[in-house]
C-alpha cells in the first residue's frame, strides 16, 4: 500500500477525491441525461433542467390512487403546493401542472388519465395567455411523457440521445448572455428574473397598454379544446372547478381587454361559473405578489386557492363568477380594460354594445 | 440548516473553518468569539426570532452561572433551582403546552392558540446541557465563569442542535487550552473523515430505507391491517432509520468538532449490538444516558435509599427520558417500556440469574446470543411507540407484528400495504444489508482506533477493528467514494430524525 507523507497529504488527497467523484457525476448528469428522462441519476431529480412533464407523469402514473382530486394548469399553477390545495379543497389534490402547458395538452392528459385513475375532482387553471395564445412549439423540453403521447418509448428517448451535448452548449451560451446582458429599459430589475425576459427573447415587460395583435384562430382553437376537456370531464362523471387565473398588470398589457373579456366570460359561461382573478384588479396591479412578470408567488397562490375553494368573491373581479353573471363579467373586464387604455393616452375602437358570451361559446352551450 | 445540506458542506462551513483559524492564528480569543458568532449565524438561517430567545436563555443562565460560580454563599440552592424552572419554564411552553392543553381541554380557541407554537430547534438539548451546568455550579465544580467559553459551550454549532449533550467539563478545558483554535492537519483528517462516514449514514443508509418504515407507519394511522410481514418489515426499517439517521449525525457533529479542534463526547457504540438493555442504554445515545444517570437518576436518590427505591428511581428517570423525547403519550408509553425494560433486567441480574445459572447450563454462545436476540426485539417492539403518531397506530403495527392481521407477502410488504408502489424487492434487500452492517461492522470508534481517543475512558474493552484507519491512500481513496457518493445523495435534502425533539 502506498504510504502517504501524513495526515496534510491524506486530507488533500481525500478532499480532491470527493470533489472528482461528485464533479464526475455531476458532469455525467448534465451529458448523458439532463433532462432527468432516463432517470439514472438522482441529481437529474432536482436538476432545474429537468423535464417536469416527464417527472409528473411517471409519478402520477403511479400514485393516481392516492389523489382524490387533479389541477391541470401551467407554470404559473406550480405555485400551488400540494400542502395548500389539500388545506382549501380538504381533499389529495396532485398538482399536473407543467411548464407552457395548453388547452390541448391538458387534453392530451385527461384521455391518458381518465381511464386510468379514480379521481374525482379536476381543477383546471387557466389564464388569458393560455386562451388567447398559440401553444408553444413542442420542443424536447415540452414533450409530452410517451404514456401520454402514446409514442413508442424509442420514439420518445431516441431524440434525447441526440442532443445533449448541443443542450449543454445552448445552455451554457444563455447563461452567458444572460450575465452580460442588462434588462430592456424601464424595467423593472425585481420583474425580470425570467431569464427570457432578460435577454430580450420574449419581450413581454410593457410599462402600458400596448397590446399585440390578437389571434382569433388561437383563440378559437383554444376554446375548443377547453370544450372537449369540459365534455370529457363531464362524460367520466368528474366534477370540474375552473380558475382564471391573475396575469401581472405588465403582461396583461400584452393582450387586447376586449380580446380578454370575452375569454373570460367565455370560460365563465361554459364551465358554469368559475373563480376569476383575471383583470386589472388588486392583484394585477401589486408587483410584490409576483415572482417575475409572468409568475406570481407562492403567497399569491395559497390566497388564490383560499378564495377559489369558498365560492365567495372577495371584490371586483377576485372570486366566484356564476354562468349567469358572465355577461356582467364582460362589461366589468371591457370597462376595467378602457379605463387602463384610457390612462395610457391609448384611444380603443368603441366595443360591441353586448353583454353577452361570445359567439364560440354560445355555440357550445347551445348543444 | 442541515449538515447534509449543500449550503452546509460547500459554504458554511469552509468559511467558518477558514476564518476560525485565521482568527485563531491571531488571536484564539477572536477565533473563539467568531465561533460564537458563526454559531449563531448557523441557528440563524433557521430562525432569527428563535435564536433571539437562544440568547435571551443563555444570557438569563449567565446570570445564575455567574453568581453561583463567584464564591456567593447564600442563596445558592435558590438561585440553582430558579435558573432550572426557567429553563424547565421555557422547554414546558414550547413543547409540551399544546399536548398539555390538549389533553385538558376540547375547547379549540384554546388549542389553536397552543398549536402554532413552533419549537425551537434544539431545545431539549440546550436545555438539558444549561441545567447540568447550573447544578454543577451550585455544587462548585465549574469554577471560574467566563461569557464567551460559556456561550460558546451552548452555541457550538455541530452539538447545538441535536447533541451530542456535552458536559461543561469536556469543553471548557478544551477552550483554555493552548491548542485551541490552533490548526491542525490531524484534526482535519481525522474529523474529515468521521464526518464523511456520518454523511453517508445519513443520505446514503438512513434515507434510503426511511420510505419503508414511513409507508408501514403512514398505513397504521389510515387504519389499514398490518400484517405480520409488513409489521416486521417496517418496524425493522424504522430500527436501522433511526440508528443511521441519529448516529450519522453524531458522527457527522463529532467530525465538525474535531475539525475545529474541539473532540466531542461518542454518542453510539453499536447499540444493537447489546446483549441486554442495560448494555444498550451504554451504547445509545450515550450522552443522554449519562445526563438522565448524573442528574436524574441521582437526584431521585439512585440506588441509595434501598431496592423498592432504586427500581421507582430507575422506571421513572426511563420516564423522563420518554418525556423528554416528545409531547405525546407514544413517547411517554416508550419511556415506561425502557423503564420496566430495566427494572426487570436488574432484578434478573440480581435475582434470577445467580440462582438459575447453577441449575440452567447453556453453552455461553447460546446464551449470548439468545440474551442478544430478546434484548434486541425488545428495543424493535419499543421503537414501534417511538415512531407511532398515535397509540392507536402503535398498537396496530403491534398487533400486526403479532400476526392478528395475517401473515402476508414481502410482495405485499413491497408493494401495496406499506402504499410504496415504487418499494420493490431491492428496496426490501436494503434492510438485510443494514442490518448487517449494524451488527456486523465495526463503529466508526473502533475504525478510527487510537487516532480519535475517547474524551473519557469509559472503561469498555478496545477490540482491535478488522479496518483500522489509516491515513494512507487506500483509505483517502475509500473515503473519497464514500464521501462522493453520501455528498451525492445530499441532493435530496431530508431532516434529520433527531431534530423534532
Amino acid at each position: 500500500m502506498v504510504r502517504l507523507p501524513g495526515n496534510r497529504s491524506y486530507a488533500l488527497l481525500l478532499l480532491a477525491g470527493c470533489a472528482a467523484v461528485v464533479l464526475s457525476y455531476v458532469l455525467a448528469c448534465v451529458v448523458v441525461d439532463p433532462y432527468g428522462v432516463f432517470d439514472l441519476f438522482a441529481f437529474s431529480r432536482n436538476n432545474p433542467e429537468r423535464s417536469l412533464r416527464y417527472a409528473k407523469t411517471a409519478y402520477i402514473a403511479e400514485h393516481c390512487s392516492e389523489y382524490r382530486g387533479i389541477l391541470f394548469g401551467n407554470s404559473r399553477s406550480l405555485q400551488f403546493s400540494e400542502r395548500d390545495l389539500q388545506t382549501y379543497f380538504e381533499e389529495p389534490v396532485f398538482n399536473f401542472s407543467v411548464q407552457a402547458d395548453a388547452l390541448p395538452g391538458i387534453e392530451e392528459k385527461l384521455d391518458w388519465l381518465l381511464p386510468r385513475c379514480p379521481f374525482k375532482d379536476a381543477i383546471l387553471v387557466v389564464d388569458a395567455q393560455m386562451l388567447l395564445s398559440r401553444p408553444l412549439d413542442q420542443g424536447l423540453f415540452l414533450r409530452e411523457h410517451y404514456l401520454v403521447s402514446d409514442t413508442s418509448r424509442l420514439e420518445f428517448f431516441a431524440p434525447f440521445l441526440m442532443v445533449p451535448p448541443k443542450i449543454v452548449i445552448k445552455t451554457g451560451l444563455e447563461l452567458l448572455q444572460t450575465a452580460f446582458t442588462a434588462p430592456p429599459p424601464g424595467a423593472k430589475p425585481e420583474l425580470v428574473a425570467d431569464r427570457a425576459v432578460r435577454t430580450g427573447i420574449l419581450p413581454v415587460q410593457r410599462a402600458c397598454y400596448a397590446p399585440d395583435p390578437a389571434n382569433p384562430r388561437a383563440y378559437r382553437a383554444n376554446l375548443a379544446a377547453f370544450h372537449r376537456v369540459l365534455d370529457r370531464l363531464k362524460a367520466a362523471g368528474r366534477s370540474v372547478r375552473v380558475i382564471v387565473a391573475p396575469l401581472n398588470q405588465n403582461l396583461l398589457a400584452r393582450f387586447d381587454y376586449r380580446a380578454v373579456a370575452d375569454a373570460v366570460s367565455d370560460v365563465v359561461a361554459s364551465a358554469g361559473g368559475a373563480a376569476v382573478f383575471t383583470g386589472y384588479n388588486a392583484l394585477a396591479l401589486d408587483d410584490d405578489l409576483y415572482m417575475d412578470v409572468g409568475h406570481f408567488n407562492g403567497a399569491t397562490a395559497g390566497l388564490l386557492l383560499q378564495i377559489a375553494s369558498t365560492h365567495e368573491r372577495r371584490g371586483p373581479l377576485m372570486g366566484w363568477y356564476g354562468a349567469k353573471e358572465a355577461g356582467a363579467l364582460r362589461d366589468l373586464l371591457i370597462a376595467d380594460g378602457e379605463r387602463r387604455a384610457a390612462a395610457c393616452g391609448v384611444v380603443a375602437p368603441p366595443a360591441p354594445a353586448t353583454s353577452r358570451p361570445s359567439e364560440v361559446s354560445a355555440q357550445f352551450l347551445a348543444q | 440548516m442541515l449538515f447534509n445540506s449543500y449550503q452546509f458542506i460547500f459554504l458554511f462551513l469552509p468559511v467558518a473553518l477558514a476564518g476560525f483559524y485565521f482568527f485563531g492564528s491571531i488571536d484564539q480569543k477572536l477565533a473563539l468569539y467568531y465561533l460564537v458568532f458563526a454559531s449563531m449565524v448557523f441557528y440563524g438561517t433557521w430562525s432569527v426570532f428563535y435564536l433571539l430567545v437562544l440568547l435571551a436563555l443563555l444570557l438569563v443562565n449567565a446570570g445564575f452561572g455567574f453568581y453561583l460560580c463567584s464564591g456567593q454563599r447564600r442563596f445558592r440552592k435558590t438561585a440553582r433551582n430558579l435558573g432550572i424552572l426557567i429553563n424547565l419554564g421555557i422547554l414546558g411552553y414550547f413543547k409540551y403546552a399544546y399536548f398539555i392543553a390538549s389533553n385538558v381541554t376540547d375547547n379549540l380557541r384554546i388549542l389553536a392558540d397552543f398549536r402554532d407554537i413552533v419549537l425551537p430547534l434544539g431545545i431539549s438539548f440546550f436545555t438539558f446541557q444549561k441545567i447540568a451546568f447550573l447544578m454543577d455550579a451550585e455544587k462548585g465544580l465549574v469554577g471560574e465563569f467566563k461569557l464567551s467559553r460559556f456561550f460558546l459551550f451552548v452555541l457550538f454549532f455541530p452539538q447545538l442542535i441535536a447533541g451530542p449533550i456535552v458536559h461543561h467539563s469536556e469543553m471548557f478545558g478544551q477552550f483554555r487550552s493552548p491548542r485551541f483554535a490552533r490548526f491542525s492537519w490531524n484534526a482535519l483528517a481525522t474529523g474529515l473523515t468521521i464526518f464523511l462516514f456520518g454523511l453517508f449514514k445519513k443520505t446514503v443508509l438512513a434515507d434510503s430505507i426511511a420510505p419503508l418504515a414511513d409507508g408501514l407507519f403512514a398505513a397504521s394511522s389510515e387504519g389499514r391491517d398490518i400484517n405480520l410481514v409488513c409489521g416486521w418489515v417496517g418496524a425493522l426499517a424504522y430500527t436501522m432509520q433511526l440508528y443511521f439517521d441519529f448516529s450519522g449525525y453524531s458522527d457527522m457533529a463529532i467530525g465538525l468538532g474535531e475539525m475545529f479542534g474541539l473532540r466531542l463526547p461518542i454518542n453510539f457504540d453499536s447499540p444493537y449490538k447489546a446483549s441486554s438493555i442495560i448494555d444498550f442504554w451504554r451504547r445509545w445515545h450515550m450522552t443522554l444516558s449519562r445526563f438522565l444517570r448524573d442528574y436524574v437518576y441521582i437526584s431521585l436518590g439512585g440506588n441509595r435509599r434501598g431496592e423498592p427505591r432504586r427500581y421507582l428511581n430507575l422506571f421513572l428517570t426511563m420516564l423522563i427520558g420518554g418525556v423528554w423525547h416528545g409531547a405525546g403519550w407514544t413517547y411517554i408509553f416508550w419511556g415506561a417500556l425502557h423503564g420496566l425494560y430495566l427494572v426487570i433486567n436488574h432484578a434478573w441480574q440480581q435475582f434470577a440469574a445467580p440462582r438459575l445459572r447453577p441449575v440452567l447450563t447453556l453453552p455461553a454462545p447460546l446464551t449470548a446470543g439468545l440474551s442478544w436476540l430478546l434484548t434486541f426485539l425488545l428495543v424493535v417492539l419499543a421503537w414501534v411507540f417511538f415512531r407511532a403518531p398515535t397509540m392507536a397506530s402503535a398498537l396496530a403495527v403491534v398487533q400486526g407484528m403479532a400476526g392478528l392481521h395475517g401473515l402476508g407477502s414481502l410482495a405485499a410488504a413491497g408493494v401495496d400495504a406499506l402504499s410504496q408502489p415504487r418499494m420493490g424487492m431491492r428496496d426490501l434487500m436494503l434492510l438485510p444489508v443494514l442490518l448487517a452492517i449494524a451488527l456486523g461492522m465495526p463503529n466508526v470508534r473502533e475504525l478510527m482506533g487510537t487516532a480519535f481517543p475517547l474524551l473519557r475512558d469509559d472503561g469498555r474493552e478496545r477490540r482491535p477493528a478488522l479496518l483500522q484507519w489509516r491515513p494512507d491512500l487506500r483509505w483517502a481513496a475509500a473515503m473519497a467514494m464514500v464521501g462522493g457518493w453520501a455528498i451525492i445523495a445530499s441532493s435530496g435534502i431530508s431532516s434529520f430524525i433527531y431534530f423534532q425533539f
